[in-house]
């Protein structure tokens, strides 16, 4: 049997229809005055609420969508990004709190100079940060690898989210809103090391002393 | 009076940003209040030259863009008062900035310092327009070689299209015994093509990759002959009457023993 590609639910937020796959404005188009169509009693004063995978519409064209169906059938549509919804404490706002257990991004390879990975979660890199790239996650941050650029943990807020690097030579770290930078005469240690939030500080330790995190 | 300049030349890797921090160090070094401006986005390098890098957490995008107060993002040196570093963003790219906010932002940083010094990008493009925005004057480097001079010389074309008039020239990384062999352009032979006011002359000098990896412009270095070249170039930009150094000194044991002797 082939997926369907759009379903609808009814959820507390009204008749949602969810698109698995990419679309395009025009398809998007079709799949919803089709819906609609086959059963426009059902629709009729609801409103709708349609969820996509992703996104590559431009904002102007989604409005033409919403008041065309708006003026041809008289129902109200809501367009939404599909991941967005599916994690939750995600958004800016908010304070992530998966740091025990949580969403987590792995990203392969390194992070280099003017790169950035940014992560609404917990994100491991599978490679080394070199210096001029960020990584930025409102979780912790885990690098298997040499961090020697920037890495921002829990910029959501979560003080509490840890940065753990198997060498650690970051030129700063960030934790929330807590900031500090690698000292000017350096040395590296080459074990692994944790940074964590003490006392309104950043403070960089062996990674065998796990009893004080979270 | 406060006065910006940029320092340009068209070609990559001739020595602008080496330049840009030996100059605003000096400048500092004599007691005088000075702004660095790294208008490199996405390739920025005067930070890891100036030895500021890890203390960036706002750069110029940040403060075109309204993120963050002008002074919030500059960086206060680590070794004299009164010199302070505004760093380019690294993660965005040259159209992050208009020529207008560049202009702006340089009128807001003439309030503050004696000297704006505006280490422009490689290339004619965005980068350039926007490093050239603001300036009221230019410093164009150049290396002795035929490929460079040729771009210093399409560079003083621009900056005059842009009403930036007798822009002043820089000879860097020369090398006096392969000019005295005629393998390298002459100092005489590259002002004849350029035609244009020379404020001084560099030596090749492996010193400065040194000081550049350290953060520590070499200016610093009572005792490096490139150094006292920076430092003469400064007076002559303050108006100074300084001879150029003689360069005339050989790479072997009895150029290396006259040099020491010379120096101490």
């Amino acid at each position: 049997m082939i997926k369907e590609a759009i379903k609808i639910q009814g959820t507390k937020e009204g008749l949602v229809i969810v698109l698995e796959e990419d679309v395009d404005i025009e398809l998007l188009k079709e799949k919803i005055v089709n819906r609609i169509e086959k059963s426009l009693n059902f629709f009729q004063g609801a409103t709708l609420t349609v969820r996509v995978k992703s996104l590559n519409i431009k904002e102007e064209n989604l409005e033409k969508l919403k008041d065309f169906i708006l003026d041809k059938y008289g129902i109200e549509v809501q367009i939404k990004n599909f991941q967005e919804k599916h994690i939750k404490n995600v958004t800016d706002d908010e304070i992530f709190n998966g740091l025990e257990e949580g969403i987590t991004k792995f990203h392969k390879g390194t992070v280099r100079s003017g790169q950035v990975v940014k992560y609404h979660g917990n994100l491991v890199i599978l490679g080394d940060v070199n210096p001029g790239g960020l990584v930025q996650a409102a979780g912790n941050i885990v690098v298997l690898g040499t961090l020697r650029g920037i890495a921002h943990a829990g910029f959501t807020g979560n003080k509490d989210a840890v940065i753990v690097a198997s060498s650690l030579r970051a030129m700063q770290l960030r934790i929330a809103n807590v900031i500090s930078r690698s000292p000017d005469k350096e040395d590296a240690n080459d074990y692994p090391e944790v940074a964590v939030v003490k006392r309104g500080k950043i403070i960089v330790k062996p990674l065998y002393h796990l009893n004080d995190l979270w | 009076m406060s006065e910006s300049i940029v320092i340009t030349s068209g070609k990559g890797g001739v020595g602008k940003t080496t330049s840009t921090a030996n100059i605003g160090t000096y400048l500092a070094m004599k007691g005088y209040k000075v702004a660095l401006v790294d208008t490199d986005i996405g390739l920025r390098n005067l930070d890891v030259v100036m030895g500021l890098e890890n203390r960036i957490v706002y750069d110029i995008v940040d403060v075109v863009e309204g993120q963050c107060r002008l002074k919030q993002a500059l960086i206060k040196d680590k070794r004299f008062d009164g010199l302070y570093l505004l760093p380019a963003a690294q993660t965005r790219d040259k159209s992050a900035v208009t020529p207008e906010q560049m202009q702006k932002l340089i009128s807001d940083l003439k309030e503050e310092f004696d000297y704006i010094l505006v280490d422009c990008p490689a290339g004619i493009e965005q980068g350039f327009k926007n490093a050239i925005a603001g300036a009221d004057r230019a410093i164009v480097i150049t290396t002795p070689e035929v490929s460079a001079v040729r771009d210093a010389d399409r560079i003083i074309g621009l900056l005059e299209a842009s009403d930036l008039h007798d822009p002043l020239l820089v000879i860097n990384r020369i090398k006096m015994d392969m000019v005295k062999r005629g393998d390298m352009m002459d100092i005489e032979d590259i002002i004849d093509i350029l035609a244009i006011d020379l404020l001084g002359v560099i030596p090749d000098d492996e010193n400065i990759i040194i000081s550049s990896n350290r953060g520590e412009p070499i200016v610093t270095d009572e005792k490096s002959l490139a150094g006292q070249a920076y430092r003469n170039l400064v007076e002559r930009l303050l108006g100074n009457d300084v001879p150029l150094i003689n360069l005339d000194v050989g790479n072997g044991f009895m150029g290396r023993l006259k040099r020491l002797f010379k120096m101490a």
